[in-house]
């Protein structure tokens, strides 16, 4: 059996041009340069002070098609929005993206309704199962009855019937990703930790906090902001994040860009070379969904 | 130059039709398959319509897993806005409408998201306002039961102006003014309260009537309604419903017609029907009988008495309606020249700006709309070969609307 090999890997917020203009072109090029610069994902962060013309999950339903491999992470708070717009419109993403999205669910203040929130999305995306749709035309059947999971869900916060009016994402579930390292919200439904900085006394403890709350931490991954400017050479920025990926202070990296394009052109151009010559970054995109790509397993369905 | 015919591609993949997805000619996933949406879309702008319109309805109607189990659209489709998003990106000037509730959305998400399109897309983006028409979608927002009319109304006119007070305002959303000043406004409601709130907002009515007295009637009254706010007759457009298979012969149509009634399971069109009288429990009424005395309902009230005054003036029984029904009622089986007299027909009258096409299956009724009856409509001198503009406000003729703030 072959070793399975662990691969660190990189992301990056996408974010305004600093001078010259903004538009859709704009970003496109800069995912499809990340792409090929073996970049795990962009992500579009939904901050209400940055005046950006895009919403997260417009813009990522645009670069999924302008883009073949890179996941597609978008920020929408639970806080004034209702879970079945959210689950729909995150299952129609990874639908159009052939299975690269991920929500970066933003948990906001009641931690109780975020909770319940990303308990009822998580239902939603199950509620057909991956064998439903059998679209058999000999016996008129589009789906199967007895693969139906209607979430019929009632709790504190929520009152939502399902099922979701579109089959189950490729991925099972889009990659969900958090901040925040405690247990509670994080350590229930992260799949993906983005924390501020690479640290392994704070990996260790999102690690407990997940096995505490009765799931695998071989099946979650921490990414730590990175500036790259505050590292030197690109060759001196290689051997920090080569430190901190094999002593376990991170298994990934959000690059914080001073700018787009320029450092990021940098970027690929100059350190992700050297980690492709470690072994570090792979050379092309080893699956097919962003899942498979950071090596996490596809969700079962449960009910 | 002549006035000019628009329209556009009302697009519900694979097909209107409720067993389209059983047709051979269809793929039964395209709802959740992008290419074969983009292949529409780039069809229709090969083709120069107006725009490419999408249906939305926020969760599955209540029926019986035996029926709903049978049908493909409301169980398994893209989300819209990121649909319309992703057509955006692969498509130059055809123009995007995505429908979206007043009902269950909050105005500044909404806001956000069709300026969003209408950035990403050049200024092609427009947004059809539905308030929402089944309980089905009210349990999935912690409601019991579907709200009254009158209030889905109010809520819908307060919507409206806190939505074009965000675009025109450009301050608290944190977004440029959209490329159009405000992406393009449809609306198809026809009841009293539904015809005031288009007059006063809608550019574009999508409208549903099935005999030219009545869309002539109807075309002269939101005109003059709209007047009635102050609005110039051309910055609202009428386009209704307009259903079409086609053939070289009217046999050859007809056969296409018989082929895709034959794919429709009977569980299917009984249940349709009873949807369209506004959930009337049909059982226990004899399918050889008169369709009986209906109460009013609460959903699409005038879709419930055209199809009540149809069945009532032709003296069809359940199952005749049912089977008729099946393929929309406004379905036109003919040949090429049938099909443009009857548009050029509406439009003269007038009874019509334009039309929203529906297509019982695609890409075949789609592709056979626009290789026999466009040629036609051209040689007449009533529709473009190609695009002067590049927004979707500049292929429907409608200006710019001016900010409530002031010029931007």
């Amino acid at each position: 059996m072959a070793a399975v090999t662990r691969f660190l890997a990189l992301g990056a917020f996408l974010q305004e041009p600093t001078a010259g203009p903004s538009g859709f072109a704009f970003h496109a090029d800069i995912a499809r340069l990340l792409e090929r610069g073996r970049f795990d994902a962009v992500l579009v962060a939904d901050d209400p002070a940055a005046k950006g013309l895009f919403e997260p999950l417009t813009l990522l339903s645009a670069l999924s098609t302008v883009t073949r491999h890179i996941g597609l992470v978008g920020t929408v708070g639970t806080t004034g929005r209702q879970p079945y717009h959210v689950a729909r419109k995150f299952a129609s993403l990874d639908h159009l993206s052939h299975g690269r999205a991920g929500w970066q669910a933003d948990r906001g203040e009641d931690h109780g309704r975020a909770d319940e929130f990303a308990d009822v999305v998580r239902q939603l995306w199950d509620s057909f199962s991956d064998k439903a749709m059998i679209r058999d035309v000999a016996t008129a059947r589009y789906y199967d009855p007895d693969q139906l999971r209607t979430p019929e869900h009632r709790g504190e916060h929520f009152r939502v019937r399902g099922p979701l009016n579109i089959s189950r994402p490729p991925q099972g579930h889009p990659v969900v990703f958090v901040t925040g390292t405690g247990p509670g919200f994080a350590a229930r439904h992260g799949d993906v930790f983005l924390v501020s900085r690479p640290d392994v006394a704070t990996a260790i403890a999102i690690r407990a906090a997940v096995e505490a709350a009765g799931r695998k931490p071989a099946q979650i991954r921490v990414w730590a902001q990175l500036f790259p400017l505050e590292a030197g050479t690109p060759e001196q920025l290689a051997d920090r994040m080569q430190e901190w990926f094999t002593e376990g202070a991170a298994d990934g990296f959000t690059v914080s860009f001073p700018s787009l394009p320029g450092p990021a052109i940098d970027f690929v151009r100059q350190v992700v070379p050297i980690l492709r010559r470690r072994g570090l970054v792979p050379d092309g995109y080893h699956g097919t969904t962003l899942r498979e790509n950071l090596g996490l397993a596809r969700p079962e369905v449960t009910r | 130059m002549t006035r000019q015919l628009h329209f556009t591609a009302f697009l519900k993949p694979p097909g209107e039709y409720l067993a389209a997805w059983r047709h051979p000619d269809t793929r039964a996933d395209a709802g959740v398959d992008f290419d074969t949406v983009l292949s529409f879309a780039r069809a229709a702008e090969a083709a120069k319509f107006d725009a490419v319109f999408f249906a939305d309805l926020v969760g599955v109607p209540l029926e019986s897993q035996d029926v709903l189990s049978r049908v493909s659209v409301v169980n398994d489709s893209f989300e819209p806005t990121t649909l319309l998003a992703a057509l955006a990106a692969a498509t130059s000037r055809i123009g995007l409408i995505a429908t979206a509730s007043t009902t269950y959305n909050e105005p500044c998400h909404l806001a956000r998201t069709f300026a969003s399109i209408d950035h990403i897309s050049g200024g092609r983006a427009g947004w059809n306002v539905v308030t929402s028409l089944n309980d089905g979608e009210a349990l999935n927002f912690g409601r019991d039961a579907h709200v009254g009319h009158a209030d889905r109304y109010a809520r819908a006119e307060e919507f409206f102006d806190v939505v074009t007070g965000l675009w025109d305002e450009a301050g608290p959303l944190h977004i440029a003014r959209p490329p159009q000043g405000r992406p393009v406004i449809v609306q198809a409601g026809a009841s009293e309260a539904g015809k005031q709130f288009a007059a006063r907002v809608a550019e574009v009515v999508f409208s549903g009537q099935r005999d030219l007295a009545r869309a002539t009637e109807f075309y002269a009254e939101i005109k003059d309604r709209a007047a009635a706010f102050g609005r110039s007759p051309d910055e609202l457009k009428v386009f209704p419903a307009l259903s079409v298979i086609t053939a070289e012969t009217r046999a050859a149509a007809e056969a296409k017609r018989d082929t895709l009634r034959g794919l429709m399971p009977p569980q299917v069109a009984l249940a349709h029907l009873a949807y369209l009288l506004g959930g009337f429990d049909l059982t226990g009424h004899p399918l050889d009988g008169p369709l009986p005395e209906l109460p009013e309902s609460n959903q699409s009230k005038s879709t419930q008495l055209d199809v009540y005054l149809r069945a009532r003036q032709r003296g069809l029984t359940i199952r005749q309606l049912a089977t008729e029904i099946s393929d929309d009622s406004s379905t036109i089986v003919g040949p090429p020249e049938e099909v443009a007299d009857h548009i050029e027909r509406w439009f003269g009258a007038p009874a019509a700006d334009g039309f929203t096409l529906v297509f019982p299956y695609l890409p075949g009724t789609l592709d056979d709309f626009v290789q026999l009856v466009l040629p036609i409509l051209r040689r007449r001198g009533l529709f473009r070969a190609r695009y002067d503009g590049t927004t979707l406000r500049d292929h429907l003729g409608l200006g710019r609307p001016t900010s409530r703030y002031g010029p931007s």
